[in-house]
């Protein structure tokens, strides 16, 4: 599923990482890829990474998604140091706004899941310490609850109602504004 | 599938990222449990949000006309003020979360010869209020009030670089106060800590005017103020820098603009606009190449793109990049809007034409004070 890249990886191929899922499956992707999180950067500084890094918090599911969501943003990673150099040159920073648009539609694209997923992604994100991954699906949960009412988040959201009507009418009074 | 639990931190990360311009959003989620309702309330969470989003968003703007004994909130977002301006109350300036009221009852005693003590600094999230005291006799410039005019601004006390400005609305503050007579031009300064005016700084410019409706601005640790000859022309920018008191001039490049309103630029530099013959014109200071301060054109803006504007338009209120408001110098005083992102001009309706504007930011996040105090911390009692 995450094999080495195409010819033009092949400067990077002789660091590759293996990534072993919670339910045991394998994937080999580049050092660029996997550093993209703290947590897996971390372990290859500190040479742990031999015989493969185990994710025992992540299934095989949710780190097929997390590494095509590192796969794409180590390579914008990558084409932004390239072109710091020639940062003046119009045509390169019309090239990079093509990219960043295309990397914008990857993002929407990599969103569309369901709520359960979602939140696997979340988890995944914080322990893997992806920090762009996180924001983006947290931006997203965030987002999704827009002009929603409170009985429609806590369906959305399995959340139990545990306020007594006392206290949700309290509060209701004070903040009265938020419900006109 | 019911979706994972997630941990306090989490949905904390989740909560963050709610948009600050629409606070009922995080009231209508504080109210789906008691575990969400206690991190929204949570002193940490405000701190966080804040520190998250730096920029303080628009709440809405205070409109004041010529004639009219009060200014009127226009909400930009959809929070209303808790505490709604009153009657007699018209907006100066704001700054910082507080806005700066006049609250002379009668009209020209607002425009004119302000005396310090009717000058009230005001808190519209918390309701709080501080009035100012009386400037000292001896610092009014002959022959006052005839022939004065005034401006002032309010700030946060703390020098530049020791506060955020986040959230720093129930601290001191400071109120720059400038008045001009016909012979001198003065600014004082008054502190909430020792409720007193220091001063007066005088400024080497005789013959100025200022203008309570020219918007004043803050860049670095200087206030600028616009002055204006005798027949009304900008033609000067007073820099009042804070803490030594020091008044400068700054010159502006020779254009035909008969009034500018400052504005910060992008970078948070200083800037201003200016309208002449049909289009609206951008500037900003920008070091030259020998290291002195200049002006460059940043922008200029046709403002034919829907009929023909009235000949005499005048710049009132410029947020750089986002609009402009312009006003026509006849009778009938017409005001347009400038969106300096399509740069589409639109008639604002006539009962809300204004010529004071003064926007206000300032983040809200509920405190839910009274329904929350009998929590307090407690652990995770529900599933999210």
């Amino acid at each position: 599923m995450a094999s080495a890249g195409s010819g033009d990886e092949k400067a990077a191929a002789a660091a590759m990482i293996t990534l072993i899922s919670s339910d045991n499956e394998k994937f080999e992707v580049t050092e660029a890829t996997a550093t993209l999180s703290q947590t897996i950067r971390h372990m290859i500084e500190d040479g742990c990474t031999d015989g493969g890094v185990p994710l025992p918090n992540v299934t095989s599911k949710i780190l097929a998604r997390v590494i095509e969501y590192c796969k794409k943003h180590a390579t914008a990673a990558a084409g932004e140091e390239g072109s710091s150099s020639s940062f003046s040159d119009a045509a390169f920073l019309e090239v990079d706004r093509a990219f960043l648009e295309e990397l914008e539609e990857f993002d929407d694209a990599f969103l569309e899941v369901d709520r359960a997923t979602l939140f696997d992604l979340i988890l995944a994100a914080n322990y893997l310490d992806i920090k762009g991954l996180l924001n983006l699906t947290c931006q997203k949960v965030a987002d999704s609850v827009k002009g929603k009412t409170p009985e429609q988040i806590r369906e959305m959201y399995n959340i139990v109602n545990d306020l007594t009507p006392e206290e949700e009418a309290e509060i209701r009074r004070e903040t009265q504004w938020a419900f006109e | 599938m019911p979706p994972p639990a997630l941990t306090d931190d989490l949905i904390d990360e989740i909560l963050l990222r709610f948009p600050p311009e629409e606070p009922e959003l995080l009231v209508r989620a504080a109210l789906a449990c008691k575990r969400w309702f206690r991190l929204i309330s949570s002193p940490r969470f405000r701190r966080r949000f804040r520190e998250l989003h730096r920029a303080a968003p628009m709440l809405g703007f205070f409109c004041t006309n010529y004639w009219s004994s009060s200014s009127r909130f226009v909400p930009t977002s959809s929070f209303p003020l808790p505490h709604a301006i009153r009657r007699d109350w018209r907006a100066v300036d704001a700054r910082h979360g507080r806005v700066l009221l006049n609250t002379a009852a009668s009209w020209d005693e607002f425009w004119f010869g302000c005396s310090g003590d009717t000058l009230v600094v005001w808190n519209p999230i918390t309701g709080g209020q501080h009035r100012l005291s009386k400037l000292p006799a001896h610092m009014y410039p002959r022959p006052y009030p005839y022939c004065c005019s005034w401006t002032a601004a309010v700030l946060c006390a703390a020098a530049e670089g020791s506060c955020d400005h986040l959230d720093c609305h129930r601290g001191p503050f400071l109120v720059v106060f400038v008045c001009a007579s016909l012979r001198e031009v003065f600014a004082s300064v008054y502190s909430s800590e020792t409720g007193s005016w220091s001063g007066p700084a005088p400024a080497q410019l005789r013959r100025g005017h200022v203008d309570v409706a020219a918007p004043n601005v803050l860049v670095g640790n200087a206030i600028h103020f616009v002055s204006s000859n005798n027949s009304g022309r900008s033609n000067r920018i007073l820099k009042h820098v804070l803490g030594t008191q020091e008044i400068s001039l700054i010159r502006l490049p020779r254009k035909p603009y008969r009034h500018i309103a400052l504005m910060t630029t992008a970078d948070g530099g200083l800037g201003f606009a200016g309208v002449h013959e049909s289009k609206l014109y951008l500037w900003s200071r920008v070091p030259d190449n020998k290291g002195y301060a200049g002006w460059e054109q940043r922008q200029a803006i046709v403002l034919e793109t829907i009929g023909t504007p009235p000949a005499s338009l005048n710049i009132i209120y410029c947020l750089y990049g986002i609009a402009a408001i312009l006003r026509a110098d006849q009778q009938d005083q017409e005001c347009y809007i400038v969106n300096l992102k399509s740069c589409q001009i639109r008639k604002i309706p006539e009962d809300r034409a204004t010529c004071l504007i003064v926007p206000y930011m300032s983040f809200y996040t509920p405190a839910l004070g009274a329904a929350s105090a009998g929590y307090g911390p407690m652990e995770g009692s529900s599933n999210a």
